[in-house]
């Protein structure tokens, strides 16, 4: 029996063993912070559009009371969502529609938050976003929570979303899905006049 | 092995590999440690932008004077906490310092700056967001 042989096979092992380990966490450190930026970067554009929106709850609607519904996960408005499009004011529904998940990536807990409204100049329609939790409070003058449209001063939305595919971590290649959370109280300027 | 060298460059080849997986490791921990500012800055910026709308409430402009007695800003700064998640399962600290000076006064129009910063201790170096605002009042 070579001595010598057996612990360069030893030594050897252990050291493409390390090699391959190292290989694992350099791939999956890399997956992770990949799909964690690409999810952030997405996230901020939602909220791009819902906060464009939100913004002109009630703009150039001529009504005082510009809103349909309010629920949890539901809201119809009245706003002028954009200046340089060929509609005026028209109605604006965002909702989570949790009958229609994702079925174009691998993440069971995605399911579409869809905005209707106008689009382009001359495009009115549906938007989707992929995301896993939507959530609306609706807030009174003085502070407190309220489903009455004649009251609501405040709205605050909730929005988290998780990256479409996940990273592989430990023993037991337990997958993660990166989230990101985002959470604003919109004041409208049209539903909080002065007279 | 028939001399003492080879053990030598196999313990040399050893300790440059170590180097090597600290070094990819510390690199990782901080690009990991961005992503994390990153998204405490963006709640930050909501928690501002939050601070910032109720300005708009503001119709008293003597609310927004320092040495008036209804000064909005008299017991700043403020720790609030905010709560985030399908059950309100993660939540952040965040402090409030707001503060509003005259910057124009023509006696027939007032301009009051209004400025909010909001810290947040969970990430080191701490996030510190600044945002102003000007608010102006015609008589």
């Amino acid at each position: 029996m070579n001595i010598g042989l057996i612990t360069t096979f030893v030594i050897g092992g252990l050291f493409m063993i390390s090699m391959m380990m190292f290989n694992q966490q350099f791939a999956s450190g890399s997956q992770e912070f990949l799909l964690s930026t690409i999810n952030q970067e997405y996230l901020d554009e939602v909220v791009t559009v819902i906060s464009n929106d939100f913004n002109r709850i009630g703009y150039n609607t001529g009504t005082a009371i510009p809103f349909t519904t309010l629920q949890d996960d539901n809201i119809i408005f009245q706003g002028d969502a954009y200046d340089n499009d060929n509609y005026g004011a028209t109605n604006i529904r965002w909702y989570f529609d949790t009958t229609d998940p994702v079925t174009s990536t691998p993440n069971p807990n995605d399911y579409y938050l869809k905005r209707i409204g106008p689009i382009t100049a001359n495009t009115y329609g549906t938007i989707k976003f992929p995301a896993t939790h939507f959530k609306i409070k609706y807030y009174a003058a003085n502070g407190t929570v309220t489903s009455d449209k004649n009251s609501v001063k405040k709205i605050e939305v909730q929005i988290m979303a998780e990256s479409g595919s996940a990273y592989t971590v430990g023993r037991n290649s337990s997958d993660f899905y990166p989230r990101s959370v985002w959470k604003r109280i919109f004041v409208p300027n049209n539903i909080n006049l002065p007279y | 092995m028939s001399s003492y060298a080879e053990i030598i460059y196999l313990t040399i080849a050893m300790i440059i590999f170590s180097t090597l997986s600290i070094n990819t490791a510390r690199t990782f921990n901080s690009s990991r440690q961005s992503l994390y500012r990153t998204e405490v800055e963006y709640r930050a910026i909501a928690v501002a932008q939050d601070e910032l709308d109720k300005v708009q409430w503001i119709y008293d402009d003597s609310e927004l004077d320092p040495d008036d007695g209804s000064y909005v800003y008299s017991s700043y700064p403020l720790t609030e906490t905010h709560t985030y998640g399908s059950s309100d399962q993660y939540s952040n600290d965040f402090v409030i310092y707001a503060e509003s000076e005259l910057i124009v006064d023509t006696g027939s129009q007032k301009r009051y700056q209004v400025g909010v910063s909001v810290l947040n201790q969970s990430v080191q170096p701490e996030v510190f967001i600044t945002l102003d605002f000007v608010k102006s009042y015609s008589y």
